[in-house]
């Protein structure tokens, strides 16, 4: 099978003769260059430097707004939810995405309904919610 | 709050204090009549500086963060702005600067995409480096072979989770139930206790106990508990001693290239890119039959690397590994035939 032939030039384990060798040798640098180019790419885009910058621009704007944020929107795999404070204290209330799903807080499970607010055991709004389905599939909810 | 720091984020955030952004008229200055260079220039080193400073060695040249790598890459970043046309948006296929004027940004705009944005100018240009690190270092090549070994036992076991677009995807194990996460610190020291070199297992126990995870999250976990080799353990990364005579190099890989057929051609590009078997034979059809691709490879082997390695005599050097001996020869090739090839 001509797959096999060409995933074995990738497999560092395989043992190559000859000019077959050079073969797997100029594949094995090109697997290396894609995953060069990858992982910088995805350092980037995840924004893995970019954090430190975010804080004093954040404190400054609270230094002229005076005010938190008072809610976000959650989004991922199908499912966003609200987490706001209101009078009761932090609520989540889930705005899309099927029922039966649950919020991971800590130690804490927040069991969502739908379009229903729920009270959310959190001091201030999070960088992020964890989201288990009926299924148990996780989903990492962002804003 | 000093006035340079206000003038970074907000320059009309306060009544009362009377701050002028003078980015904007400096930039203008600049596109139109090549003026107030070295005040703009001023201008790009403070904030590029500024946006340097968390990044490690890694991301500069020479793997070495100090200040004249920084200048290089304020310098470096400038010269963008003022010169090269750019395809994404906002540029649409102008230089930055040029754009930055046509458009009428104001001057935290300028600043956004110059410097701050997740994908900025400078941010562009600190990524490029650390790719071109990441496969010239010794010990930064090992990293990048960890997130290969990675991503092919995430795509072999694992699900992606789409984190939205324009972010990389988190992986989790498939059907795994509910289960008590751990904190990063907690999983790095318990997959230490595990004391075992293999990639699958660690990814496993990683996912496991953290939960969904980035592949270049999981890297960097990975290589906290396997420990970075040592710079003399690792093999010989740095190839331009075996390089002396680029021209004549230019000429070998030329001159052997013209003797493949297109088929050879597709497949070398393809290496070259470390490219899926499906990639390659999306663009290549024909070699998707097994008389086909061994054809291809022993050409590949015989008429063009091993002729470019035999007339460069290249492979005489004592510490020259067969990998060592290809970084030349890619490099060249992407110099050749910057289509095909970057």
């Amino acid at each position: 099978m001509s797959a096999e032939l060409y995933n074995n030039l990738f497999d560092s384990n395989a043992d190559h003769q000859g000019a077959d060798a050079l073969v797997a040798a100029f594949a094995m640098e090109g697997r290396l260059r894609r995953a060069a180019r990858e992982l910088a790419d995805a350092e980037m885009l995840g924004g893995m430097w970019v954090e430190e910058e975010r804080a004093p621009e954040q404190a400054m704007r609270y230094a002229a707004d005076d005010r938190d944020d008072l809610q976000a929107s959650f989004s991922a795999g199908g499912y966003t939810v609200l987490i706001q404070l209101g009078e009761a204290g932090w609520t989540a209330t889930q705005t899309a995405g099927t029922a039966g799903a649950s919020l991971k807080v800590g130690a804490s499970w927040v069991v969502l309904t739908p379009g229903q607010a729920v009270a959310m055991p959190v001091e201030d709004l999070p960088d992020t919610v964890v989201l288990v389905d009926l299924s148990g599939q996780e989903f990492i909810l962002t804003r | 709050m000093s006035v340079a720091a206000c003038d970074m984020v907000n320059p009309t955030a306060s009544e009362g204090m009377t701050m002028e952004d003078t980015m904007p008229a400096l930039v203008r200055a600049f596109v139109e009549g090549g003026q107030s260079a070295a005040e703009l220039l001023s201008e790009f080193m403070r904030h590029v500086a500024r946006v340097a400073r968390p990044y490690p060695d890694a991301y500069f040249v020479l793997s070495q963060k100090n200040d004249d790598a920084v200048d290089d890459l304020g310098n470096r970043a400038f010269s963008i702005c003022a010169s090269i046309e750019k395809g994404r948006f906002p540029f649409s296929g102008r230089a930055p600067f040029s754009a930055y004027v046509e458009e009428q940004f104001d001057g935290r705009t300028i600043r956004y995409h110059s410097f701050y944005a997740k994908i900025s100018i400078t941010r562009e240009l600190l990524r490029d480096d650390y790719a071109f690190n990441l496969r010239r270092d010794p010990v930064l090549r090992w990293r990048s072979e960890l997130y290969a070994d990675i991503g092919t036992v995430l795509k072999a076991t694992c699900e992606s989770v789409p984190q939205g677009k324009g972010v990389p995807p988190k992986w989790q194990r498939t059907g795994s139930g509910l289960r008590m996460l751990q904190p990063l610190e907690v999983v790095e020291a318990k997959l230490r206790k595990l004391d075992s070199p293999s990639v699958e297992v660690l990814v496993h126990e990683a996912l496991s106990q953290a939960g969904p995870l980035t592949q270049s999250r999981l890297t960097h976990l990975l290589e906290a508990v396997l420990g970075t080799p040592a710079t003399d353990e690792v093999e010989a990364g740095y190839v331009e001693e075996h390089t002396a005579d680029r021209l004549g190099l230019r000429e070998a890989v030329a001159n052997a290239w013209n003797e493949l057929e297109p088929a050879d051609q597709a497949l070398v590009i393809a290496l070259s890119k470390g490219a899926s078997y499906e990639e390659l034979i999306s663009v290549h059809p024909s070699l998707n039959n097994k008389v086909s691709a061994s054809r291809a490879v022993s050409r590949v082997g015989q008429l063009f690397l091993s002729a470019v390695v035999d007339a460069m005599g290249i492979e005489a050097s004592a510490d020259a590994t067969p990998r060592t001996l290809m970084e030349p020869i890619m490099s060249m090739l992407a110099e050749l035939f910057p289509r095909d090839f970057s």
